[in-house]
């Protein structure tokens, strides 16, 4: 039998380190859990298109109003927070369906409202190469209405897996109220 | 060679002997006979014998929820909503409240005000049925088909709507009822619940969310105003 | 080779070669036998990819050139062409966008037929188009040859070449796993 190779106290602590800076190292560069939900952030300015993946948003109008009114009798007073923006999807049409527009003041997340129903969503399936324009209008606590607003536009509500984000900052403190915003109903783009 | 085996005791002992006075025979022979691991299972089986004796080892009761008796009018703090019931009526059809009756049935109106105290929208219909319910309802229509509640807003006649995080709706929830089920000055019992705040522990990027078991949070007892057909209210939306 | 085991342990003191069977000689047994093994397991995964492979190959067009026919699922389908829609198609075309119809001809057979009808551009962006509105091309339950319209919007810098995916799902089978589909030339 050969005799056994000896290492000295060193090398086998240095090995020792050396092996737990390596697990250090794997474990800092693993991505955490939430990877996947991270989104890639397109920041959108009024009247301008901005794109992302599949899909190209140009915000028209931004406003906070104290009602709403639709295009079919319908009103509603409160404090408002409505965006006017045309869509459009650019190459694939089955998977085109956009599911979440979100407004994010603070810690709260408001969605599009319901009111009277569903007929003026801004929610649904887009067109490639041709652009809708819709509305979405959010009825908001008053207590918001002077805060900074983030208006969120992405295709998918749930799964979000690292895809596309447009996003709109504003100061509502910075916007006047108007007394009534329109509420079009959606429509091809003119 | 383990602490409890008899030759490392052996080694051990002498020292010990001469600082304290010899155990008895008798305990010397079993500490020597017992290994060291009999002792601590033996003592833990004794443990836990004396433990299911004394009724330890029973399931633990469950958590007993308070549940309010509330007057009309006066408001319930679920957590995720905070519901003030406010009057029982009872009329003829209710256009727009998700309720269309057959004949034979009336409409059960019940209106109340939702606040969302989420940070996120609350979609009213989704577990209205879990958390209001009304006691003597039959199960089925008269005509086969499920009884279900329907939840509208009182001022625009929005069905199931989403209530904005802050934000109070004011909304009737109907169910049909067999016309002569009900009548004027009758009280009905209304039990409301609240939803358990599901945490996903397994898949831990999954947002936590509002969903049943329901809970048992109030009940209440409502007298019904008979509005017959209704002609005096104002027909929602 | 009558007892290679106790060669090999009475001849491992001694270091010599001189004497000693080659290694290749001591192991032949084991040096055939992974042979065989090598080439048993090499068809048989191979194998098993390779029907694996042709399971899932079965997803590709069936390419049809312009003008030109196929047998499907019992059906004849085509030809099928690209043309500007007529009042009859009822398509309402927003300014900047085109309508087109993508019209091709079925002979049923017995199956009862779903379809679903894409149409991709080939060049570019390779983008791709959903029918304008709900629309049932096929019939499910045909009484005679009929011909299918399916109207698309598009925008107008969409020149083509054009192809029309067309899916069949045959209602009465039991659906296949990836099934292969029809492409339309159709310009």
């Amino acid at each position: 039998m050969k005799p056994p190779r000896r290492f000295s106290p060193l090398a086998r602590w240095g090995a020792g380190v050396g092996l737990v800076v390596a697990a250090w190292g794997v474990i800092a560069v693993t991505p955490d859990d939430h990877f996947a939900d991270h989104v890639f952030v397109e920041h959108a300015h009024l009247d301008t298109a901005v794109d992302g993946r599949d899909i190209r948003i140009t915000l028209l109008d931004f406003e906070k109003a104290q009602s709403v009114q639709d295009a079919h009798g319908w009103h509603a007073d409160g404090t408002w927070v409505v965006a006017t923006f045309e869509a459009e999807a650019l190459t694939n049409e089955k998977e085109s369906n956009l599911q979440r527009i979100e407004l994010h003041i603070g810690d709260r997340t408001y969605t599009p409202s319901d009111r009277p129903d569903e007929r003026t969503t801004p929610l649904g399936h887009l067109a490639v190469g041709i652009p809708a324009t819709m509305t979405a209008a959010f009825e908001i606590d008053a207590d918001d209405a002077a805060e900074h607003a983030t208006l969120e536009i992405a295709y998918d509500k749930i799964g979000r897996v690292l895809d596309s984000e447009i996003d709109y900052d504003a100061d509502l403190a910075k916007l006047r109220a108007v007394p009534s915003a329109k509420i079009a109903d959606r429509k091809w783009s003119e | 060679m383990r602490s409890g085996d008899a030759a490392t005791d052996d080694a051990a002992k002498p020292a010990l002997e001469q600082k304290r006075a010899p155990a008895p025979k008798w305990v010397r022979s079993a500490a020597k006979a017992l290994p060291a691991t009999w002792v601590t299972t033996g003592a833990l089986v004794l443990f836990l014998g004396v433990t299911a004796l004394f009724g330890g080892l029973a399931a633990a009761p469950p958590v007993k929820h308070h549940i309010a008796q509330l007057a009309p009018g006066k408001a319930l703090d679920t957590g995720q909503l905070e519901v003030t019931v406010r009057r029982a009526v009872l009329i003829d059809e209710l256009p727009g409240s998700g309720t269309v009756p057959d004949d034979g049935e009336r409409v059960l109106v019940v209106t109340a005000t939702m606040k969302n105290l989420t940070d996120a929208p609350v979609q009213s219909g989704v577990f209205a049925d879990e958390q209001i319910t009304v006691d003597g309802l039959p199960a089925q229509r008269v005509n086969g088909r499920d009884e279900v509640a329907s939840v509208a807003r009182v001022d625009d006649a929005t069905l199931s709507p989403d209530i904005q995080p802050g934000l109070a709706v004011d909304v009737a929830f109907t169910w049909p009822v067999p016309a002569d089920l009900l009548h004027a000055d009758d009280t009905i019992d209304v039990h409301l619940s609240k939803l358990t705040w599901f945490e996903p522990k397994f898949l831990s990027d999954e947002a936590p969310f509002w969903t049943t078991p329901t809970i048992k949070a109030a009940d209440m007892r409502l007298a019904i105003d008979d509005v017959g057909a209704g002609a005096d209210q104002e027909a929602a939306g | 080779m009558s007892e290679p085991q106790r060669v090999g342990v009475a001849e491992r003191a001694p270091l010599s070669p001189a004497g000693r069977p080659s290694w290749l000689r001591r192991n032949v047994i084991s040096l055939a036998v992974l042979a065989v093994l090598l080439q048993v397991a090499i068809v048989v995964i191979g194998g098993n990819e390779w029907l694996t492979a042709k399971r899932n190959l079965e997803f590709l067009p069936i390419h049809v050139a312009s003008g030109g026919r196929v047998e499907y699922a019992q059906s004849t389908f085509g030809p099928a062409v690209l043309r500007a829609p007529t009042a009859d198609d009822d398509l309402d075309v927003p300014s900047g966008a085109r309508g087109v119809v993508v019209h091709f001809d079925v002979v049923p057979g017995d199956e009862a037929l779903l379809c679903s009808v894409v149409l991709r551009e080939t060049g570019g962006s390779r983008r791709q188009w959903d029918p304008a509105g709900l629309v049932s091309p096929c019939q499910s339950e045909p009484t005679g040859p009929y011909s299918a319209d399916v109207p698309f919007l598009l925008p107008s810098d969409a020149k083509g070449p054009f192809v029309a995916d067309v899916s069949v799902s045959e209602l009465e089978r039991k659906p296949r796993f990836l099934p292969p589909f029809i492409r339309f030339s159709v310009g």
